[in-house]
């Protein structure tokens, strides 16, 4: 079998027990869907109490949903790898034919599968519940900017992987760390520009704070009050996914080489 | 009795530093402390961005409402911190560790040795509780004024934490029945559930916000009663919201009965879901997904 071949095979295999699990396992459903509206729907009536604009309560909801793929690029792609070695996967993984970015690569199409459900559920709630209008200048432009987006997101999550393979416990924490500092950063709840420059400055580094920018500015116009043109979020967003697929895929070859010298693939609750 | 009541202290201990260990020794203590005073102060940040930009658009700054928001974000997190630890150790210890089985045939007091493992996760949580709010003295929008120390009535914030201790352990104990038979993914129900209640305690908006009988249900609700206490003592006036009617007496009175309730509800939903356990073989029980 040819390199392509194999690496195309592994992804879908890879993939495959994401998608079906999320059939097989209804009470999955429930905890992608409802639980992640709560939240959501919590800072949408601080926003609502404080009688702010739709605007407002339409970015906590989109909002919402992107914090979705970033959760699945720290849980399901970053620390995998982690609970691959607990359950003793990862040594298969890694005897297996095929490449460990391969086995990434279909955790992340699986990923986006799963999160895609939590995503539409809490749009719809955004549309239906709150009201909320979308309404954006081009629909293309909108999915070719998500696409992008999940690219140099999902490219993050596989660096991540990577450097996780050498970690232990720290890496949960690590994992944990990364989420409210980053919500916080990324202005998913308001514009990035209300941080102030310096702060939107440093979050601009963050692929998911240009994303839902660039987003949002195709959704809302004016009212996003967007931190720079699309223009420059879409160039920043290919840069971005281009370096983050290349690091990982060094990263990837290079902690493994290291993993296996020292001996971590196999240890396990450490 | 006395025996009884020791060995479930000892229990309680051991679970307490099992769980402490747990959360802290996988880092160096400084960067743990980090972690611990980081994350909290993020989450809580938000919601003071979300303020900005909404006095930003509106023109009207609302520091009264900042201030329940923070206060009730910034405690809100022992709510979630003390249930999910304790379903997080049935699950942890039986699928990953696969020690559970032992911890139940050793001789500590099984509910003991789990309480102390939530009350871990809580003091961990109650450390980024207090610096978040120690934190909100340095912000602007009228925060300093509405949290100064001096404006905090000690006595009531204290008893209010002590009521608080079993109502907590009380939630903590239903889902850690709940987490017992279930599979792995039990793991979530402590936050799930805590994300339910973040939206229905009113935790960072008045409840008069929800739609009427969601609102009627929430009021009740004992993290609802928790919260209204401790803001009151810590900002001297009760929030706005169903709730702001209601005499000190009546909410304090409240809050005991509910604390007491649940904790017995707990209590008793543990002992029956342990012996459902047992039966069913679910104390080495590994799912794997």
């Amino acid at each position: 079998m040819n390199r392509v071949a194999l690496f195309v095979r592994a992804a879908f295999a890879r993939a495959y027990p994401r998608i079906v699990g999320l059939i097989r396992e209804p009470t999955w459903m429930i905890q992608e869907t409802v639980l992640p509206i709560l939240a959501v729907a919590a800072y949408a009536l601080v926003y609502r109490t404080l009688h702010a604009p739709d605007e407002l309560v339409a970015f906590v909801i989109l909002g919402g949903a992107m914090t979705a793929f970033w959760l699945n690029v720290l849980w399901a792609m970053g620390a995998q790898f982690f609970w691959e070695r607990d359950s003793g996967l990862l040594e298969i993984y890694v005897l297996a034919p095929a490449p460990l970015m391969a086995i990434l690569a279909g955790m992340a199409l699986g990923g986006i599968f799963m999160t895609l459900v939590r995503a539409v559920a809490i749009l719809a709630v955004g549309l239906f519940v709150f009201g909320v209008r979308l309404e954006p200048s081009s629909w293309l432009a909108l999915f070719g900017v998500f696409a992008l987006t999940l690219l140099a997101l999902y490219g993050l999550g596989m660096i991540f992987a990577s450097a996780f393979l050498m970690w232990g416990r720290e890496a949960w924490h690590v994992v944990n760390l990364l989420q409210e500092p980053v919500y916080l950063l990324s202005g998913l709840n308001y514009p990035v520009r209300t941080l102030g420059t310096v702060l939107a400055t440093i979050a601009a580094a963050l692929p998911l704070t240009v994303g839902v920018d660039a987003l949002r500015q195709l959704l809302f116009g004016e009212a996003a009050v967007g931190l720079m043109p699309v223009g420059w979020e879409v160039a920043l967003l290919a840069v971005a996914a281009v370096l983050f697929l290349a690091l990982a895929a060094w990263s990837l070859a290079t902690l493994e080489r290291r993993a296996r010298a020292e001996g971590r693939l196999s240890t396990r609750n450490q | 009795m006395r025996s009884t009541l020791a060995a479930f202290g000892r229990s309680l201990a051991q679970g307490f530093w099992l769980g402490w260990q747990i959360e802290s020794n996988w880092a160096r203590p400084w960067l743990f402390a980090l972690y611990t005073l980081i994350k909290p102060l993020a989450g809580t940040l938000l919601l003071v961005f979300m303020f900005a930009a909404a006095a930003h658009a509106t023109g009207v700054e609302q520091p009264g409402l900042l201030a329940f928001a923070f206060v009730g974000n910034a405690l809100y997190m022992l709510v979630g911190a003390v249930s999910q630890g304790m379903t997080t150790a049935i699950v942890q210890d039986r699928e990953s560790y696969g020690m559970l089985r032992y911890v139940r045939v050793s001789p500590v007091v099984f509910e003991g040795w789990l309480i102390g493992r939530g009350l871990a996760s809580g003091l961990k949580a109650a450390i980024g509780a207090v610096w978040t709010l120690a934190f909100g003295l340095l912000l602007p929008f009228g925060l300093a004024e509405l949290l100064s120390p001096t404006r905090i009535d000690w006595v009531a914030l204290v008893l209010a934490l002590a009521l608080g201790v079993p109502l907590l352990v009380g939630l903590g104990l239903v889902l850690a029945a709940a987490a017992l038979n279930m599979a792995r993914h039990g793991a979530f129900l402590g936050e799930g559930v805590g994300s339910a209640l973040y939206l229905l305690s009113g935790a960072i908006f008045p409840l008069a916000i929800l739609p009427g009988a969601l609102q009627g249900v929430a009021t009740f609700l004992p993290p609802t009663l928790w919260l209204e206490t401790l803001r009151r003592a810590i900002l001297h006036r009760p929030g706005p919201g169903p709730l702001e009617a209601w005499p000190a007496g009546t909410l304090w009175l409240a809050l005991a009965a509910a604390s007491a309730a649940l904790l017995a509800l707990g209590w008793w939903l543990f002992r029956v879901s342990d012996r459902r356990a047992r039966r069913g073989g679910r104390y080495d029980l590994t799912t794997g997904f």
